[in-house]
């Protein structure tokens, strides 16, 4: 075994490391390889060193260093600096190879590079091995806790947001069912009165409008069950063929023959919740038809085009009388209704709802007009073209 | 014929293990061990390029999972050509970790190619809406995966390997 002489440092001078770490190899604890400024191998020595070949690069031999070459050279430059890629091994069938330490020097007086290969001490690989395990269960838990967290946080919210649309939407139906069940009671006793007076003719016409009035709480009812199925389920999307959709709608629209409802654009098939989309379409072309002023020869245009990114832009135009700017935030609201010219009662489902169930699946409503200076009316829908369940 | 490091990166237990020994030694996955440290494995491929006529030998880099974004800033990294970022499909909370090491890879090794590689297919389909939006908006190279059955694995590593043949053609 080499004597160690001290530098004036006080340290071991070293060529005689050199000879201390050769002196290790010789007894299978280490291995080492000498390189030159090109980094190939010029000797080799010990048992881990079996697949290195001399005269090659040595990241052809040892792929672990393949890319760190230039750190390698680099180290010329430095003082008592390393290459250090600790505990590899190459993957094999049985799994079972060393774990290798792999450290590299310059040796300034010999002007080559010192590779030293090592076992990666059991110790160590068993210190850091149990550390790591207990890490990733930890990180497993932390993910897992994180995630469940994360779903109990979306149902809450999901749950506020449910409870709150109820409630709204209570109120509205509660406010607007008064009106129509308020016309039965006054339609039945004038019906009443009028049988007493033998005006049996009367009596039907008072009838007739009492059936009006039902069937009008019949929508409303309807409306609120829609409503209440408007939740985002996977099984809700569905392609729908928006053109169909909307002839539909315009066609029930139409039914009286009061105005003229056009439909115009590109109507896309789309992945969507067909219901929401139904009852937001439905209820912009019943709006413009109930609030338009004259009773007829009224002209309602629909369009749809492709809005910005992944969304359709629905237009619904009317040439009615417009609706004042210091009402267009208004009317969004539940409870807000304009004092209708033509005598038409509130909307059963409101344009609140209809704001509300569109900006819940990522879309918007906006409205332009300015009675002041023109006719009409014009709702501006983005929606969204693809819905994720 | 050239040789290019790669990395195998993804958040513990999406399956780098399992997909680089399936690919390099078709062997079906056993019981999950942790990879500690780094394992490298060597393959060659061939017929690759533009003409078809390139050959490589990746050296593939199954790293430890729990390095997470520090893989980066570590020796393991320097020098890597590429890399397949896997997630694991049953999993949300790794394809949301993949979706941050592929902005992380894209900071710290601007320029080089990496794919997405989303395993464990055979439990759970192919479907985009498993993708968090950043995966499924990034215009890397998706590929789904099972190193149970085989699907796809060396489409992965190929792909991976042929676009770095073309970037040095």
């Amino acid at each position: 075994m080499p004597s160690f002489v001290a530098s004036a440092e006080g340290e071991p001078a070293p060529d005689q490391l050199a000879a201390a770490v050769r002196f290790l190899a010789m007894r299978g604890v280490c291995s080492m390889a000498w390189l030159d400024d090109e980094l190939r191998t010029k000797a080799c020595f010990g048992p881990l060193a079996t697949g290195i070949v001399p005269g090659l690069p040595i990241a052809r031999s040892v792929v672990a260093l393949l890319g760190l070459e230039d750190e390698i050279k680099a180290l010329r430059n430095t003082q008592n600096g390393v290459v250090a890629v600790p505990g590899v091994r190459m993957g094999s069938p049985s799994g079972d190879d060393d774990r290798l330490d792999l450290n590299v020097f310059w040796m300034p007086p010999e002007q080559h590079y010192l590779l030293l290969i090592s076992r990666t001490s059991p110790d160590e690989d068993a210190r850091q091995g149990e550390f790591l395990a207990e890490s990733r269960l930890r990180r497993m838990a932390e993910a897992e806790v994180a995630a469940q967290a994360e779903i109990i946080r979306r149902t809450n919210r999901e749950l506020a947001a449910a409870n709150q649309d109820l409630e709204e939407f209570a109120q509205v139906i509660s406010h607007d069912l008064r009106a129509p069940l308020r016309g039965v009671r006054y339609a039945v006793s004038d019906a009443q009165a009028a049988l007493v007076s033998s005006a049996a003719v009367t009596a039907s016409e008072h009838l007739t409008q009492a059936l009006a009035h039902t069937r009008r709480m019949s929508a409303m009812l309807t409306g609120l069950l829609d409503y209440a199925r408007l939740e985002r389920k996977a099984d809700a999307v569905s392609l729908v063929d928006t053109r169909t959709l909307v002839d539909e709608i315009v066609a029930a629209s139409r039914e009286g023959g009061r105005h003229e409802i056009s439909v115009e654009g590109v109507w896309p098939t789309i992945a969507t919740l067909a219901q929401p989309f139904d009852i937001v379409l439905r209820n912009i072309v019943d709006n413009a038809v109930k609030h338009h002023d004259r009773e007829a020869g009224g002209h309602i245009v629909v369009r749809c085009v492709a809005g910005a990114g992944r969304e359709l832009e629905i237009t619904v135009a009317d040439d009615g009388p417009g609706i004042d700017p210091a009402w267009h935030e208004a009317i969004f609201e539940p409870f807000k209704q304009i004092a209708e010219t033509n005598g038409t009662a509130g909307a059963g489902i409101g344009l609140a709802l209809v704001k509300k169930t569109i900006e819940r699946f990522g879309g918007g409503i906006a409205v332009k007009s300015d009675p002041a200076k023109e006719r009409g009316t014009t709702f501006v829908v983005r929606w969204p073209a693809e819905i994720e369940p | 014929m050239i040789t290019r490091k790669i990395l195998l990166l993804g958040e513990i237990g999406v399956g780098k293990t399992s997909l680089v020994r399936r690919f390099v030694l078709d062997e079906l996955p056993t019981d999950y061990q942790a990879t500690m440290g780094v394992d490298l494995y060597r393959y060659e491929l061939k017929g690759l390029g533009p003409a078809k006529d390139r050959a490589i030998e990746l050296v593939i880099w199954d790293t430890d999972g729990s390095y997470g974004h520090s893989i980066f800033s570590h020796v393991y990294a320097k020098g890597a050509s590429g890399a397949l970022i896997v997630g694991d499909v049953t999993r949300p909370t790794t394809l949301e970790h993949m979706a941050a090491l592929a902005e992380a890879f894209t900071d710290a090794m601007p320029s080089r190619h990496f794919s997405l590689v989303l395993n464990k297919v055979d439990l759970t389909p192919p479907d985009d809406k498993l993708l968090p939006e950043p995966i499924r908006r990034s215009r890397q190279p998706k590929v789904w995966t099972s190193a149970m059955t085989a699907e796809n694995v060396n489409v992965a590593f190929r792909e991976t390997a042929d676009a770095i043949v073309r970037r040095e053609c």
